[in-house]
């Protein structure tokens, strides 16, 4: 067990442990147990979520480090985390998790941006025929039943449509106004696709009218 | 509110809710990162049900860097930012200037009012460069380009660039016999402008 003075790091909340990396200029060896144990408790969580999500667009070098920068993102940025005093310790992982997982959006979008072509990466990949059996698999287990409908459309639309969406909501917020893909992103796979920014934008409204539609159908 | 305007109002209202909904299913695809305390819970079911699921044939995984190996790659980036700030803090004027101010030498020189000869030339002997012409610069560079300050231009104007090597030689040249008076005068700047640099030489 690490124990600092009267610290147990194996015990300090995520809160401390983040506010102890901010302060590494203070004392850099305390800072390093704390993301030791930060890294610890929250990395199989985020390399199980990057390598499903890169599955098809990044090889296993590229995924490795899409965990690795969110990492060492965390421990430069610790001073901006923002903790919740929350009381259960669940809700507290997550909090955590979800600050994570902002650092690493940002990280796969600006990825994606720097791998020209990234767009058009084949979906025959052996990793993705995988992934496609497990989430057959998975999806005979219970869940949201309107969550698996959409994520059931979302299975039937083209690739192009799947990846045109999935680039928006890769720059969404939820509570954002809308799915929306940024202007230079538009603008590459208006390149990528060679066609305009205004087909890419019809494509991506056609494709949440058949999520729309193969909902209702299947609600009714 | 008139009748159109609700409808589009509901219309908007409904379309931010599929946008919802979309997003959501993508994060129990792992086609996103989840970013709310809400999403996390739904990637944390879904890895369960996965673990849990018999014979799923989950994706074979690189095997996960220690926290040691990213503190390794930390104090890495950390040590070479240090060594790219010490070797910008040994540049001389121009090479400053330029990676400073992110423009070209002859931008540079117009935004200063003098010529790029000119300031090729005090970069390149700046030992011969007396202190007030020195402080000239470094007043019209911080008024004129953002970011450098005066105390930069005159720690470049200690950095002397001048150090030719011949190929087979084991010593650089010695330096070309050049006083500030020939740099002024080989400018290529209007004789009004060389006088007044030359006038500040002889205020010293």
């Amino acid at each position: 067990m690490i124990t600092h003075g009267a610290l147990v790091i194996s015990e300090a909340s995520d809160e401390l442990l983040l506010s102890l990396m901010a302060n590494r200029n203070t004392d850099q060896a305390l800072a390093e147990q704390a993301f030791t144990e930060f890294y610890n408790r929250h990395q199989g969580y985020v390399f199980r979520i990057a390598c499903k999500l890169a599955n098809g667009l990044f090889d296993d070098d590229e995924k490795l480090d899409l965990v690795q920068e969110t990492f060492i993102r965390s421990y430069e940025k610790a001073h901006t985390f923002k903790g919740r005093a929350l009381n259960d310790a669940t809700q507290e992982r997550r909090w955590a998790r979800a600050w994570l997982g902002k650092i690493a959006n940002n990280l796969l979008i600006d990825k994606m941006r720097k791998k020209k072509g990234v767009l058009l990466l084949s979906y025959d990949d052996e990793s993705v025929k995988r992934e496609a059996e497990l989430k057959r698999a998975v999806a005979s287990l219970p869940r949201s039943l309107e969550q698996r409908i959409v994520q059931d459309a979302l299975e039937q639309l083209t690739e192009k449509e799947q990846r045109i969406l999935r680039l928006a909501a890769l720059n969404y917020s939820p509570g954002a106004k809308e799915l929306r893909i940024p202007d230079t992103d538009l603008d590459e796979l208006a390149t990528t696709y060679n066609v305009s920014k205004d087909s890419i934008r019809q494509t991506k409204k056609r494709a949440k009218e058949k999520v729309k539609n193969y909902l209702e159908a299947r609600l009714q | 509110m008139n009748e159109e305007e609700k409808n589009q109002y509901t219309m908007e209202a409904e379309d931010r809710r599929l946008d919802e909904k979309i997003y959501r299913a993508m994060i129990g695809l792992g086609w996103v990162f989840p970013q709310t305390v809400e999403d996390v819970e739904i990637a944390e079911e879904q890895i369960d049900q996965e673990t849990a699921a018999p014979h799923t044939g989950l994706p074979t995984a690189p095997t996960a860097p220690t926290a040691e190996d990213i503190l390794k790659r930390v104090a890495t980036a950390n040590s070479d930012a240090l060594g790219a700030e010490q070797i910008q803090q040994k540049q001389s004027l121009l090479p400053m200037l330029r990676q400073r101010a992110k423009m070209k030498a002859s931008s540079i020189a117009e935004c200063l009012e003098v010529t790029v000869t000119f300031l090729s030339d005090i970069s390149s002997h700046s030992s011969v460069i007396p202190l007030k012409p020195q402080k000239e610069i470094a007043r019209r560079t911080t008024a004129n380009l953002t970011g450098i300050t005066e105390q930069d231009v005159l720690d470049s104007f200690s950095h002397n660039s001048y150090e030719p090597m011949a190929a087979f030689r084991d010593k650089s040249f010695e330096e070309e016999n050049i006083d500030y008076e020939k740099i002024v005068l080989r400018s290529d700047m209007s004789e009004e402008r060389q006088r007044y640099w030359l006038s500040l030489a002889k205020e010293e």
